[in-house]
């Protein structure tokens, strides 16, 4: 009887390697943010970013659902006029923070947590290439919450309007403002959120200190324009409406009022300062992750 | 008291805990640049203790080392040793609990000064001073007492935790009317009103601040008797 | 008289798996080994053991009480956990110490002198236990484990990760205190090292209970168990033809210059070899049994009680 021994060892992949940079980046973002948004996890972890989506999309849906139910005087008014695009994010502000605080984490801690994350670095992708296919998981599920429910708005005011097409064609410049300021707000929490996450293991500590951020830096912001009467350019440190004031802008230029609280008009610093901080955070937030996924020499 | 001890010595030391002098700070940051500036008005004071020291930085504070209390524990393994013990699963609850308070307050000391000199520095008066910094403390000690014990519920205590601060405490009970019946910080905030944070609107409890002594006195001890009984009947690692 | 520690038809299950199914047993002063595969169910027996989980059906008790709510029962009880956590900042002396405390034994800091004298740590005692090695955190835990005097020590897999000279000090050591009348307990998936150290066996398989006692007691309770053994010879295929046909044989596997019999009946083989051999002129140069170590009987029971050989 001939004896032998089976080789199921830890091999290298045998198959054709498609490595380029764009694939390693899609896949990595693919994969993370579906693991993010509660792939391939119990159930609990799918439905927390689902409620809050939910919670995100829930005024824009009321408005529409009121406004077909509804006529009377109603009927004069497109949904924007009940609830104006800028408002709107104010009303889900805090669902977009609670969402961004629980997605993004989950999209980078668990890898430092299970030791992944040198086995990516050292085999498979540059740190690169992981840090933006964790910008596209973390970017992309926030867009759920930041631009797709203003479209859906745009969507109701285009079926609401009497004349559809030329609603289209008078509003044409609202359509990139709504993808923009969604982009830019995203993009934004995404970078602070990356950074702070990209601190600790632990995906709890990450929540908790980008919510702390967000917090502690907007109510500063009020403490420093009433405390030390330093103006509105002081509430430039407010961190959780920076990105948010630029996409109020873009879509309803200066005038239109925020509401009341953090991102009402009357608190709101001048453009030109505002996207001048903003570019400062994106700097900040890069740096931190460049110092966090250096290739460290060995 | 050697699982208070061991527990206050494990928290002080993790890097984790002193990253919790960051948000402190911003109180005597606040502070200071309010007197330097020298234009205080109740409205600052309102954010400033109010908002940002009672109702925001005290309750994620206690709120973090109180999960941290517990879930280190667990995660290292480290809790067989103390459920072996001699000591009743009660008390070991009880002295985590009040471990993290301890702790809480310790990191919470240079808020608690700033506060106390920007009181000083207004002349509200002792009594009212002491109210302001009595009132802060018994909010840090509900939050680790009923933290403790929620981490011993949950799985994700702290994520639940922020969510409960900022929604509840932080949004919802500063704008119902009827929902500061049921918040903590509420009633940590009708012992503090006065002197130390005359409080704008929305802050301002109806209770007295006897009646927030009390309910503080006694869900910080129902979550403590919780944590214990919750301890005693669950399965560690 | 109260066993020292004594599970009583305990099960236990998560969910739907069943990690402890209807074990009884008592143990006494010396060493018992539970000896398990991956998943059989040891880590969750010693945790009932220890009071760290509660049994769904059944009772543990040490010394007659149960020690999830006595305090006595578990003063009587010194477990060495699995995990390497230590609580941080302290000292070898600091971590025993403060064991003693929660434990309630006066003289603290002499008990956790001694203890540490006891696994050979006297000199390093002053060190962070941080920069220890994986044999000295062992030995650390050990001591831990010793400082109230227990009369019942359990260890889950004492003997993981440690070098062939720090498993010799720590099975000595167990040595030493089951013979001053400690109950000990430890559980391993390794079965050479049980069967140096454990006067007494327990087998797990599968959350079941399926076999017990000193290792050549349980042998001898299988005489049922079909034996191999190696017959080496110079003419192994003629004497091939002489025993397959005696009652009691299975198989007989042929070599160049031996053979194997598997056989329910070793002894009467052991009789009737030496005439086969001299009718059909063969000389016999080893006859001896492939399978009379504990590892052996332990995966025939194995594959017994999952059924492989059903």
């Amino acid at each position: 009887m001939s004896a032998r021994i089976h080789d199921v060892r830890y091999r290298p992949f045998g198959g054709e390697l498609q490595g380029s940079t764009p694939r390693a980046v899609t896949s990595m973002g693919r994969w993370s943010a579906l693991r993010a948004l509660g792939a391939r996890r119990p159930w609990t972890a799918k439905v927390v970013p689902v409620v809050l989506a939910l919670i995100a999309l829930g005024p824009a849906v009321t408005v529409l659902g009121v406004k077909s139910l509804i006529g009377g005087d109603f009927a004069e008014q497109l949904p924007t006029d009940l609830v104006p695009y800028a408002f709107y994010y104010t009303l889900i502000g805090f669902a977009i923070w609670a969402y961004a605080a629980i997605v993004i984490p989950e999209t980078i801690c668990p890898d430092r947590r299970s030791r992944v994350l040198d086995l990516y670095l050292s085999t498979a992708m540059s740190p690169l290439e992981y840090v933006l296919g964790k910008i596209v998981a973390s970017l992309v599920p926030l867009l759920a919450v930041t631009t797709l429910p203003l479209a859906v708005l745009y969507v109701g005011n285009v079926f609401f309007a009497t004349d559809p097409f030329g609603y289209i064609g008078d509003n044409l410049r609202e359509i990139p403002a709504i993808l923009g300021g969604g982009i830019l707000i995203a993009f934004v929490y995404t970078l602070m959120g990356l950074a702070v996450a990209s601190l600790t293991s632990r995906r709890a500590f990450a929540s908790v200190g980008f919510i702390l951020l967000l917090v502690i830096s907007g109510l500063g912001a009020g403490a420093l324009a009433e405390v030390a009467d330093l103006g509105p350019n002081a509430r430039m440190v407010n961190l959780q409406a920076l990105p948010v004031w630029v996409a109020q802008i873009m879509i309803g230029g200066e005038q239109i009022d925020g509401g009341d609280g953090p991102f009402a008009a009357a608190n709101r610093p001048d453009l030109v300062p505002l996207l001048i901080a903003n570019a400062v955070v994106i700097v900040v937030c890069t740096g931190v992750l460049w110092l966090r996924y250096r290739r460290r020499g060995t | 008291m050697i699982v208070t001890r061991l527990a206050i010595r494990a928290l002080l030391l993790r890097r984790r805990s002193l990253a919790l002098l960051l948000p402190v700070a911003s109180v005597p940051f606040f502070v200071a640049l309010g007197i330097v500036r020298g234009d205080v008005t109740p409205d600052s004071q309102a954010i400033i203790v109010g908002r940002l020291l009672v109702t925001t930085v005290t309750p994620l504070v206690a709120l973090v080392l109180a999960v941290t209390a517990i879930g280190d524990e667990r995660e290292s393994g480290t809790i067989v040793y103390l459920a072996t013990a001699r000591l009743s699963r009660i008390r070991v609850a009880a002295e985590k609990a009040l471990a993290a308070i301890a702790c809480s307050v310790v990191l919470l000391s240079p808020a608690l000064l700033a506060a106390a000199y920007f009181g000083v520095h207004l002349g509200v008066g002792v009594d009212n001073i002491l109210r302001g910094v009595l009132g802060t403390i018994l909010v840090a000690a509900v939050y680790a007492a009923v933290f403790v014990a929620v981490g011993l519920l949950l799985k994700r205590a702290l994520v639940a935790g922020i969510v409960y601060v900022l929604i509840w405490e932080g949004a919802i009970a500063t704008v119902a009317p009827s929902a500061e019946r049921f918040s903590l910080t509420a009633w940590g905030r009708a012992i503090t009103d006065g002197g130390l944070s005359p409080l704008e609107d929305g802050l301002v409890p109806t209770l007295s601040a006897q009646t927030g002594v009390v309910a503080l006195l006694v869900v910080t001890a129902a979550a403590i008797l919780l944590a214990g009984l919750r301890l005693g009947r669950m399965d560690l690692p | 008289m109260n066993a020292l520690l004594e599970f009583d038809r305990v099960s236990k299950w998560f969910r739907d798996t069943v990690a402890v199914g209807d074990v009884s047993f008592a143990i006494e002063p010396g060493v018992t080994g539970l000896l398990g595969h991956n998943g059989a169910g040891k880590s969750t027996a010693i945790r009932l053991a220890a009071g760290l989980a509660r049994p769904d059906e059944g009772a543990v008790r040490i010394l007659g009480e149960d020690p999830r709510t006595s305090g006595a029962a578990r003063a009587s009880l010194g477990l060495v956990p699995d995990g390497d956590g230590i609580w941080p900042g302290l000292t070898a002396r600091g971590f025993v110490e403060a064991c003693a405390r929660l434990r309630g034994v006066g003289g603290p800091g002499a008990a956790a002198d001694a203890a540490l004298a006891a696994v050979d740590l006297a000199d390093v005692a002053d060190r962070d236990v941080k920069g220890f090695s994986q044999g000295m955190r062992q030995r650390v835990k050990i001591a831990q484990a010793l400082v109230h005097r227990p009369r019942v020590l359990i260890l889950d897999e004492p003997l993981n990760g440690l070098d062939p000279g720090q498993r010799e000090s720590v099975i000595a050591l167990l040595h030493r205190l089951g013979a001053d009348g400690t109950a000990i307990v430890f559980s391993s998936h390794v079965l050479g090292e049980v069967e140096r150290i454990a006067d007494r066996v327990l087998v797990l398989v599968n959350g079941r209970l399926v076999a017990e006692g000193a290792p050549p007691a349980l042998r001898a309770l299988m005489e049922e168990r079909p034996r191999r053994v190696r017959v080496e010879t110079d003419r192994p295929r003629v004497l091939a033809a002489g025993i397959a046909g005696l009652e009691g044989v299975g198989r007989v596997d042929v070599d160049e210059d031996a053979l194997v019999v598997e056989t329910s009946r070793p002894a009467d083989l052991a009789l009737v070899l030496p005439g086969l051999a001299r009718d059909a002129g063969a000389d016999l140069t080893a006859v001896e049994p492939t399978d009379e170590d504990l590892e052996s009987v332990y995966s025939y029971l194995t594959e017994r009680a999952r059924g492989v050989r059903r």
